[in-house]
């Protein structure tokens, strides 16, 4: 038997003392006007962002879900803080947008020379594992945490003076580009994108 | 072209499902065509992270960034699932979704567009479940309602009485669908994918 979500309605500002343990982010009957959504409203069931709510229940405030049928995303206006699409990030620049289901996403890309992809990798590792425990002392949830590092060396193939024999040179410096993505939940975006620029520090 | 769609919750494991899977397809094909397997990855943030990881499996990939393509880019999935059919024409095209999209908005997509309906196949972190049932239970619930296949990963990371907790509610959502319990990192075993894709025409 599915456990049945308390469906009830409160309006925005009303606080909910309906003493039931249910979870507000079930919010299939909540009607608002897309074109003055606020993204702040997805931190949760209806509070300012930063008001306590004080239903005294024990439920998690992610995800302000609502129905896509019949929803168009496309004509939906909301802040992205800026976000430009085709802003492209600068060399270790680190970026973080919200997206529908509340997810903090921080997009981070560095390309380094002359490194050792094993040294990288090892701190990268240990700096995505600071970010797991800065999210859970904070009392956010990980969605996902991942990155890639990938490397590229060049060989130089010529032929020399003599034009019947190829030389072999390999680059000096091989390079190395790593592209992160942290996507949580329940975390200020400040705290979110501080802890990406550590991560992308760590490695430099 | 037939279709799958993958998805599931963030981490569940759907990258390493779908490597999984796209190995199978092309290692029991029988078609003569001359791509067996394409991928359109959706990729929720800025960057690309899973198709880097795919790509190096000489897979070939279809990007798109920024979004999820059952709602704000869903211009963009079927554009590119017309261009692979009219252009690539894959014996199959798998569909991996972000950990935050729906697949039944996809699979309704894809069908009007190119006159396929893929199979949903969905992938459930058995350590985590519980929690992101809690959390996010209409996103979860609706990733789950219309599947063909979920896919139970991490197992390993549990004991027996967890794994079968998480599957008896999975079924609790979704009764119609097939169950499996997975650790993807160790490989899928043929007889899932056999019993999922069923018969190769």
């Amino acid at each position: 038997m599915v456990e049945q979500d308390n469906k009830h309605e409160h309006s925005e500002n009303e606080d909910c003392d309906c003493e039931e343990e249910h979870d507000h982010s079930e919010h299939a009957e909540h009607d608002h006007d897309h074109a003055e959504h606020d993204h702040d409203e997805h931190a949760g069931h209806s509070h300012a962002a930063d008001e306590e709510c004080d239903c005294d229940e024990d439920h998690d405030h992610i995800a302000h879900d609502h129905d896509h049928d019949g929803h168009d995303h496309s004509a939906h206006d909301h802040d992205h803080d800026g976000h430009d699409h085709d802003h492209q990030l600068a060399n270790g620049e680190v970026e973080v947008n919200l997206h529908e289901e509340g997810a903090l996403i921080a997009s981070g890309s560095l390309t380094l020379a002359g490194v050792n992809t094993e040294d990288i990798s090892s701190r990268l590792a240990a700096a995505m594992t600071q970010v797991a425990v800065n999210v859970d002392n904070a009392g956010g949830m990980i969605g996902h945490l991942k990155a890639t590092i990938s490397s590229t060396s060049v060989r130089m193939l010529s032929t020399t003076a003599s034009e019947t024999e190829v030389s072999i040179r390999l680059s000096p410096q091989s390079q190395v580009l790593v592209n992160m993505v942290l996507i949580v939940f329940l975390v200020e975006q400040d705290d979110l994108l501080k802890w990406g620029q550590e991560v992308m520090a760590a490695l430099q | 072209m037939k279709g799958v769609i993958l998805g599931g919750f963030l981490g569940s494991g759907k990258t390493t499902t779908l490597l999984s899977l796209a190995r199978y397809l092309v290692e029991t094909s029988t078609s003569d065509k001359e791509y067996k397997v394409m991928i359109i990855e959706n990729e929720v943030g800025e960057i690309s992270i899973d198709d880097t990881f795919i790509s190096g499996s000489g897979l070939q990939v279809s990007t798109l960034f920024s979004g999820c393509a059952c709602c704000t880019l869903s211009g963009e999935l079927t554009s590119t699932a017309q261009l692979i059919q009219r252009d690539f024409d894959p014996e199959w095209l798998i569909i991996e979704t972000t950990g935050v999209a729906y697949p039944r908005s996809m699979q309704e997509s894809l069908e009007h567009a190119v006159k396929m309906r893929p199979k949903i196949l969905v992938l459930s972190d058995a350590f985590r479940f519980e929690r992101q049932l809690r959390a996010m239970r209409t996103l979860i619930e609706d990733q789950i309602v219309g599947s063909d296949a979920v896919l139970v990963n991490k197992i390993d990371l549990v004991d027996a009485e967890a794994a079968d907790r998480v599957k008896s509610l999975i079924v609790e959502i979704e009764p119609n669908t097939q169950v499996e319990l997975i650790t993807a990192n160790e490989g899928v075993d043929e007889a899932i994918w056999d019993a999922f894709i069923g018969e190769r025409s």
